[in-house]
């Protein structure tokens, strides 16, 4: 199969052209992005209000919907080229919850995501119980192996895809609100596994996240969407204003600065939104 | 619906003599029923009311009990039972039949007649077009249809025959009765009992043949004719032995069939070659010796006056000539 | 934590249930043969032993009713409870529903318009070695298989609705046409619904021949596939981003079961229940994994048939019970049996 493989050490930019979703020709499109390169090997975040657009980008950039106008780019080569399997060696997903109507144990799941490193016709060996094993340690959920999914909280069903992401073992990981409703606690936990997986293993995180403190902790390059459309991107230190916040999420916002740390804290005023002025700090 | 149930209750109390003379002629009638007659109780009673020398109006219980009053000669009538027309046309009634079910098919100049649709569900609507002054219905006909029927005011006998000989005999003597057609009824059943006669004459019982029935067999299952039916009866009055006598009503298994392998198999004509060439049956002793006939089920599942050629079919398959 | 029992008395205990559910279902029925003298007629027939079984005190329709009557029935009841409860399997879990039963796609209908069409004509020949009707009844299955799969399929996605929903409404159509059909044909009536109901008594090795064929068919185009289905339970993003085809995997799997199910239904009726319940039985015992449910669902399937069928034929011999109901009467209290399981523990599936 590797011969085949289009891209057989995996994209090292994934770029988007001109692209428009519009499910429902009576309404706006869901996503009008102009260009926009993913560069290997950073933390993306990508943040916005609900309805912004941000799954549908990600779910575009998985190919899980197909593009009907503009195009998506793997190293120059378009998307829709590439064979499912092979994508699913250089992408993985991490959905915010599966189905779970028919339910498997906690390591059957985790074993799912070695799938596209299967043969056709055979079945998990050593190497692949040997990969679900370290992912779910690192994903701290060895002790729920034997679980059967659907008894599994909404954070710990989120823990266990995460660790299906991992044994699948690809480059680039999307994630789609991996630490929504879960505890602080374990929101940095995740928060700093994906870290080490970038800075340990050189992988490339697209994250969408909702918590833009969060993202500017973690991410290094951030995209700010609004409508549809990429309103701004960049560095994550220098990215966010209160201006650019006011625009998209219509509050004011209030910035925090330490001394000792060049992260900055974005806190919204507690006021009437859709005041005139934007405060300063 | 207590209007109906009523009529009912009244309907169906038990038959009881009333005052008056009986006619002679149906005094000959009665004298033949009770020839045939054994320690039954015997639901069927023709009497009269007193007018001497005409038998109408006539009061006449069935097989329910209900009891049913004949104003007049019927002239106009609706059968609801092929057996019933058949007999009809054998008591030379059949111009009076206005009415037929889909399923009476014989004699041919039966199938001229309007007919009414099914027997347990007819057309209440076209009867009434008919207007007919009898109804006369036999098995499967639903009470249903006989509330609807009797109250619009039609005039509905139900003769539902034991499963024996001696009921089709009844039924004919009653039926002739009613249509005034007592002599020609004792006739039928005279050339009925002659030809009978004749037929098992050549029995032998010491050397009694064994016998299935096949009502039905492969994919639609297999069906035979049980202990307690009037087939049943008809096999074992023309000296066969069924197989099948032990079983009661009509579902049977291919396992006993062939374990039992039957020196005789008598099969629906149409239904012969398809059973001589299905698994398991075609390895059957009746089907390696020939001895697999396809028959009119007519002439034995239907009650009436063709059982007399049924019965003779039945003995020449049994005992044939040499 | 679920308790599993260990796979391996599973792999082992079930396939050997199965040749001792065979044997002793053909060594009773309604003739009257000592249970021995079944037992050494099927010995001798196998090969290598046979020789040595001493068979002559049977009488020689007792080999008929043995190997041509109870044999090839028991066999057709396995093969179809095989194929019953595998589609069972696939289809819940390509359609992600535990309550998706093999005639929820139709064609069970399709197959017993077919028959019913053939019964009211009186249509019979023997074909194959098998009925008219059984030829008609597959017939209608494969036309209604492919109205259905043409409507469930057309557009983008194949969803599960579609299919669902395709395969209920030319179901009703099709009983609707049954029943008029039926009125229409009174006398009928009876020999089209004792169709239905379903039955093994006209079982024939070439009916055993043709569940062979589509079972063997149906298993080596499905085993393969067993890991790719458990993802594609999870649902069809899911299953893509790990580089399943969840539309061409779900048709594909769609087409194989409705193939199978069609030969079930067009040899023996429309039976109900295998294909829900044993299914379900094998999770209790072994979980969702499709490498072990798949197989032992096969195993299991052609248990419960067999048992059934059995019972069906020797509780009120000579006279027999449809098979429907007896699966209706094990399996509904089964099944709710496990509902209520399942409700006691919170757990769903």
């Amino acid at each position: 199969m590797s011969q085949r493989m289009l891209l057989p050490n995996g994209p090292d930019r994934i770029t988007i052209k001109n692209l428009r979703f519009r499910p429902d020709p009576g309404r706006e499109p869901v996503l009008d992005c102009s260009n926009f390169t993913f560069e290997k090997g950073h933390f993306y975040g990508i943040i916005g209000p609900n309805g912004a657009g941000k799954t549908s980008l990600l779910l575009h950039l998985l190919r899980l919907i197909r593009a009907e106008t503009g195009t998506i780019s793997l190293n120059e080569i378009n998307i829709n080229e590439f064979r499912r399997r092979e994508l699913s060696k250089h992408l993985s997903y991490v959905p915010q919850k599966v189905d779970t109507g028919i339910s498997y144990s906690v390591r059957e799941t985790v074993m799912m995501g070695r799938s596209p490193h299967l043969k056709m016709f055979s079945y998990p060996g050593k190497d692949d119980c040997a990969a679900v094993s370290s992912a779910m340690k690192a994903a701290g959920i060895e002790k729920l192996s034997d679980y059967p999914v659907s008894v599994l909280s909404g954070g710990e069903l989120r823990s266990v895809l995460l660790a299906r992401s991992v044994a699948q073992g690809c480059p680039w990981l999307f994630l789609d609100e991996p630490v929504s409703s879960l505890d602080i606690y374990r929101q940095y936990s995740v928060m700093n596994m994906l870290s080490a997986l970038r800075n340990d293993e050189g992988k490339t995180m697209v994250c969408v996240l909702h918590d833009m403190n969060l993202a500017s902790a973690y991410c290094d390059r951030l995209i700010v969407m609004n409508e549809g459309k990429i309103v701004d991107s960049g560095d994550s230190s220098t990215v966010l204003t209160p201006e650019l916040l006011y625009q998209v999420y219509g509050l004011s916002f209030r910035r925090i600065e330490f001394p000792e740390d060049p992260k900055t804290l974005f806190v919204p005023i507690p006021r009437n939104p859709r005041d005139k002025s934007p405060e300063d700090s | 619906m207590a209007v109906v149930f009523s009529l009912c209750l009244f309907s169906c109390t038990p038959a009881t003599e009333p005052p008056g003379e009986t006619s002679p002629s149906i005094e000959s009638v009665l004298s033949a029923i009770s020839e045939f007659d054994t320690v039954r109780t015997e639901p069927e009673e023709t009497e009269t009311s007193e007018t001497a020398g005409s038998l109408y109006p006539m009061a006449i219980d069935d097989s329910y009990g209900n009891r049913a009053i004949i104003e007049k000669e019927p002239m106009r009538i609706v059968s609801l039972a092929p057996n019933i027309t058949e007999l009809l046309f054998d008591l030379g009634a059949g111009e009076k039949l206005v009415g037929r079910t889909d399923y009476c098919n014989y004699p041919e100049s039966a199938l001229s007649i309007a007919s009414v649709g099914s027997i347990d569900m007819p057309s209440v609507e076209t009867i009434v077009t008919l207007d007919p002054d009898l109804i006369i219905a036999s098995s499967i006909f639903t009470e249903a249809s006989y509330e609807a029927l009797t109250e619009l005011g039609y005039t509905v006998v139900v003769f539902h025959e034991e499963y024996d000989m001696d009921g089709v005999k009844d039924v004919i003597a009653s039926v002739g009765a009613i249509m005034d057609c007592g002599t020609e009824a004792q006739s039928l059943i005279e050339a009925m009992d002659q030809r009978i006669q004749s037929a098992i004459e050549k029995i032998d019982s010491e050397n009694r043949p064994s016998v299935y029935y096949a009502v039905s067999f492969g994919d639609y299952g297999d069906y035979t004719a049980g202990g307690d039916t009037y087939v049943n009866a008809l096999i074992e009055m023309a000296g066969g032995v069924n197989i099948a006598s032990d079983i009661t009503g009509w579902s049977y298994s291919v396992e006993k069939l062939v374990e039992k392998d039957p020196d005789i198999i008598l099969v629906n004509e149409y239904m012969l070659a398809d059973f001589m060439a299905l698994e398991p049956y075609k390895n059957l002793s009746a089907v390696k010796n020939g001895q697999v006939f396809g028959i009119n089920p007519d002439l034995i599942e239907r009650q009436g006056f063709r059982n007399a050629a049924g019965i003779e079919l039945l003995v020449s398959l049994f005992y044939p000539a040499e | 934590m679920r308790k599993r029992i260990f796979p391996t008395l599973l792999w082992i205990g079930i396939p050997l249930l199965l040749v001792v559910v065979v044997i002793s279902s053909a060594s009773v029925g309604a003739a009257d043969i000592k249970i021995l003298d079944s037992l050494r007629v099927l010995l001798s027939k196998m090969p290598v032993i046979g020789g040595t079984v001493d068979v002559s005190k049977i009488r020689p329709n007792d080999f008929i009713i043995i190997l041509r009557i109870r044999l090839p029935r028991v066999l057709l009841a396995g093969l179809v409870g095989s194929g019953l409860a595998l589609s069972g399997a696939v289809l819940q879990g390509v359609m992600r529903n535990p309550l998706a039963d093999p005639h929820v796609l139709g064609i069970s209908s399709g197959a017993a318009f077919g028959a019913s069409v053939a019964i009211s004509v009186g249509l019979g020949g023997v074909v194959f070695g098998m009925g008219g009707t059984t030829a008609f009844a597959f017939i209608g299955a494969l036309i209604t298989i492919s109205i259905v799969w043409r409507i469930a399929f057309r557009g983008q996605r194949g969803a599960v609705v579609g299919i669902l929903l395709a395969g209920i409404s030319v179901s009703s159509l099709l009983t609707a046409a049954i029943t008029m059909m039926m009125v229409m044909r009174r006398d009928q009536l009876e020999k089209v619904y004792l169709w239905m109901l379903g039955s093994f008594s006209s079982a024939t090795y070439p009916k055993v021949i043709l569940l062979v064929i589509f079972l063997t068919g149906a298993l080596f185009a499905i085993l393969p596939a067993a890991f790719s289905l458990d993802i594609l339970s999870t649902g069809d993003e899911s299953a893509e981003s790990l580089g399943i085809d969840a539309r061409r995997l779900r048709r594909r799997m769609i087409v194989i079961s409705s193939l199978l199910v069609a030969a079930c239904v067009s040899v023996s009726g429309i039976i109900g229940f295998a294909g829900l319940i044993v299914p379900h039985m094998i999770r209790l015992l072994s979980g969702s994994g499709n490498r072990r449910l798949l197989p032992l669902s096969c195993f299991a399937g052609a248990i419960f048939m067999i048992v059934c069928d059995t019972l069906a034929r020797t509780i009120a011999a000579p006279s027999e019970i449809p098979v429907g109901a007896i699966t209706a009467l094990i399996g509904a209290p089964f099944f709710l049996f496990l509902l209520w399981k399942a409700r006691a523990k919170g757990v769903g599936g």
